[in-house]
């Protein structure tokens, strides 16, 4: 009988240690990825409250060296940079001089504002209701013309680069905010987000909204859109995210540097300057950061819903 | 309140793919109408298409005295419960029902007043803030019936609503559902495939298969006198045993003879098959589980002393009030419905008495039923 319960006991040992073992496995998967990603967004949040001393003394070795120097380059080879999460004394004079002293980065910022806010605003309406027309309503041509739409968001940016600058050109539009606008907001991945998205909406409750006397439109603000919430919100932090983060279209659209965004000034400081980097990053990805925590859930749900990975 | 007129409606599918062909059906004013059959019978198509959802092919569709073929569903005074309620997620109890009303653009103190009414008879005053994922299945039903009875329409179209209900709570709505109708006074035109609910709730029953109208009467009418084979077995529950049979004359007599076994036909009912000239024809017998009866039942069996079988019990089956033999008898199974005390052995022999003057003849090819009782003369037919 002893025997037996030792064995029992023996048993359900093995089980737990396996089952602890699969858990360390599960939570090391996990962590090692998140660590991977979490340790540059750290690294600046925290060496933006550092010195400009400090950060000199720290990344002395990847930012003080002429590339034209071979000797330099063979000693650059030979140091490393350190990283150091905790400043020696914590400061926000890096704050200070980014939106005080430096004054293009805000005008930058209010920049890329300009820029974000009407391609989210503009695509996020006319995706959403060229959305509701895929999901929701049987015409000619609608596979065909879905198809192209999906052909188009498969393209690299710069194929469709070349085409949209010629158009800008043709239509008096360089160096202008429109010429990244208007192609920002006709985007055709938000289409396909939000067609995926309403196609998970009965049909049968558009069919009761039309035996209770809702035309098109009313169906659409009454029934599709509140029941799209979700997805419209992921789309809207998505399409936020992705034009927040612009390079190549500001670049080669606005020629004039003095109507560039955000997104420009962090490739312009100079090595003198790096003592602000690390501020100038942590406010440039601020509102990125904001955003997905506001819509996390709206994100994560609207994302399962319409099957569509990240 | 208002009559419906289907004339010759047919709906045709991309793809030359028929689902309803030649219906025609007038429902009068106030009517309980049910059109029951299989799935993909084309029944709800035909409600579909009265309710506007689905464009009539060809025909005519009359609401009152409209011809409304091309008119909007809003336009039509119809409401439609659907099968799995279409209550709209985000909205309350209170704004499901009032949706259509707000888009009438009503008063909306007269809102508030209709939509308590409605609420008040189906018992949901106290549901009224909840949104539909917060109530139970049989309240969603109700909610979804008062939706649709909030806007007084001429027409009530039902799709299946019970279906997603369990068996206790159907068997509730259901008499709910025919209390409503006599309180409204309305025309209510209801889908189903559950043929209890059909006999139970309708005045007047429509089958449907492959498009096609079977029958059309009254739900007793259908019952006992099917118009053929499909209509035979889709009504009833236990569905009719049929056995494959031909009819023969000897001395006077005619019999059923089932592949050597005989049972006598009576003579009132010989004389009307002899005079269809349905003798020497290859025929299916069809009986109810009713009309049969046990060894142990000797009084109703001596009532048809030339009508009895001999088969072997399979199973039975308990179900409270009856008890339901399952006996193979001249190579196929046939139910018989006995007292809940008939003692049967499963494996052993058992009598089976054959009530031939309840019994049905079909036709092996087209199924019509040819016997005297069959309704095929006044059921309204109208398919092919």
């Amino acid at each position: 009988m002893k025997s037996i319960n030792k064995h029992k006991g023996h048993i359900k040992h093995s089980v737990r240690d396996r089952r602890l073992i699969a858990k360390a496995v599960h939570v090391g998967t996990l962590v090692l990825p998140a660590a991977f990603f979490l340790f540059p967004l750290i690294l600046t949040f925290t060496n933006s409250f550092m010195s400009e001393q400090e950060i000199a003394v720290n990344y002395n070795a990847v930012t003080d060296k002429s590339l034209s120097s071979y000797n330099a380059d063979v000693e650059a080879l030979n140091s490393f940079a350190r990283f150091e999460f905790i400043p020696d004394l914590v400061t926000l004079k890096q704050y200070y001089t980014v939106l005080i002293i430096k004054s293009p980065f805000l005008f930058m910022f209010w920049h890329s504002v300009f820029l974000t806010v009407p391609i989210v605003i503009g695509q996020t309406l006319v995706a959403t209701l060229a959305a509701y027309a895929f999901a929701k309503f049987r015409f000619r041509g609608r596979n065909f013309l879905f198809f192209l739409y999906i052909v188009v968001m498969l393209m690299p940016f710069q194929v469709t680069l070349v085409p949209n600058y010629l158009i800008a050109g043709k239509l008096g539009l360089l160096n202008n905010n429109l010429s990244i606008i208007f192609p920002g907001i006709f985007g055709a991945f938000g289409v396909f987000l939000l067609k995926q998205y309403m196609e998970q909406i009965p049909d049968s409750y558009l069919e009761a909204a039309k035996v209770d006397g809702a035309g098109a439109l009313q169906i659409f603000l009454k029934i599709i859109v509140p029941l799209s919430k979700s997805g419209i919100a992921a789309l809207a932090v998505l399409v936020f995210i992705d034009n927040w983060n612009m390079v190549e279209q500001p670049l080669i659209f606005l020629q004039d540097a003095a109507k560039q965004p955000l997104s420009l000034y962090l490739s312009r400081i100079a090595a003198g300057e790096k003592g602000l980097a690390f501020a100038a990053s942590a406010l440039y990805m601020t509102p990125v950061l904001l955003s997905f925590l506001y819509a996390e859930n709206y994100l994560l749900e609207g994302i399962r819903l319409s099957g569509i990975k990240g | 309140m208002a009559k419906l007129v289907l004339k010759n409606i047919c709906k045709i599918y991309p793809g030359n793919v028929t689902a309803v062909r030649d219906f025609s059906l007038e429902i009068k004013d106030k009517e309980f109408l049910i059109l029951v059959g299989p799935s993909g019978c084309g029944k709800t198509t035909v409600l579909r298409m009265i309710a506007g959802l689905e464009e009539i092919t060809s025909g005519e569709l009359r609401i009152g005295d409209r011809v409304v073929n091309d008119v909007a569903s809003k336009d039509r005074d119809i409401a439609m419960v659907f099968q799995n309620y279409a209550l709209y997620p985000h909205l309350t109890v209170y704004d499901n029902m009032a949706f259509g009303l707000k888009l009438r653009k009503l008063p909306k103190d007269k809102i508030r007043k209709q939509v308590q009414e409605a609420a008040g008879i189906l018992g949901l005053e106290d549901l009224l803030n909840r949104r539909p994922g917060e109530i139970s299945g049989g309240q969603r039903q109700r909610v979804a019936l008062g939706r649709a009875i909030v806007r007084q329409p001429q027409v009530f179209l039902m799709d299946e609503p019970l279906s997603n209900l369990d068996a206790q709570l159907r068997g509730q709505m259901r008499l709910e559902i025919i209390k409503l109708h006599k309180n409204l006074a309305t025309t209510f035109v209801y889908v189903t495939h559950d043929q209890t609910e059909a006999i139970t709730m309708g005045a007047r029953i429509v089958v449907m298969k492959d498009g096609l109208v079977q029958q059309i009467d009254q739900p007793q009418t259908i019952y006992d006198r099917p118009a053929n084979l499909f209509v035979a077995g889709f009504i009833g529950n236990p569905r009719m045993n049929f056995m494959k049979a031909s009819l023969l004359e000897q001395n006077g007599c005619i019999w059923a003879d089932l592949s050597g076994s005989r049972l006598a036909v009576p003579a009132a009912r010989g004389q009307e098959l002899r005079e269809r000239g349905c003798l020497d024809r290859k025929i299916i017998l069809g009986i109810r589980a009713e009309n049969l009866c046990g060894e142990e039942d000797s009084a109703e069996r001596e009532r048809y002393p030339e009508s009895t079988l001999l088969g072997i019990l399979e199973f039975s089956e308990r179900r409270g009030p009856e008890t339901y033999l399952y006996v193979r008898i001249a190579g196929k199974e046939v139910i018989v419905r006995v007292r809940p005390d008939f003692q049967a052995v499963p494996g052993g022999k058992v009598k089976v008495g054959f009530n031939m003057s309840k019994a049905h003849f079909f036709d092996q090819e087209s199924e019509v039923n040819v016997s005297s009782q069959s309704g095929r003369q006044n059921s309204g037919v109208t398919g092919q």
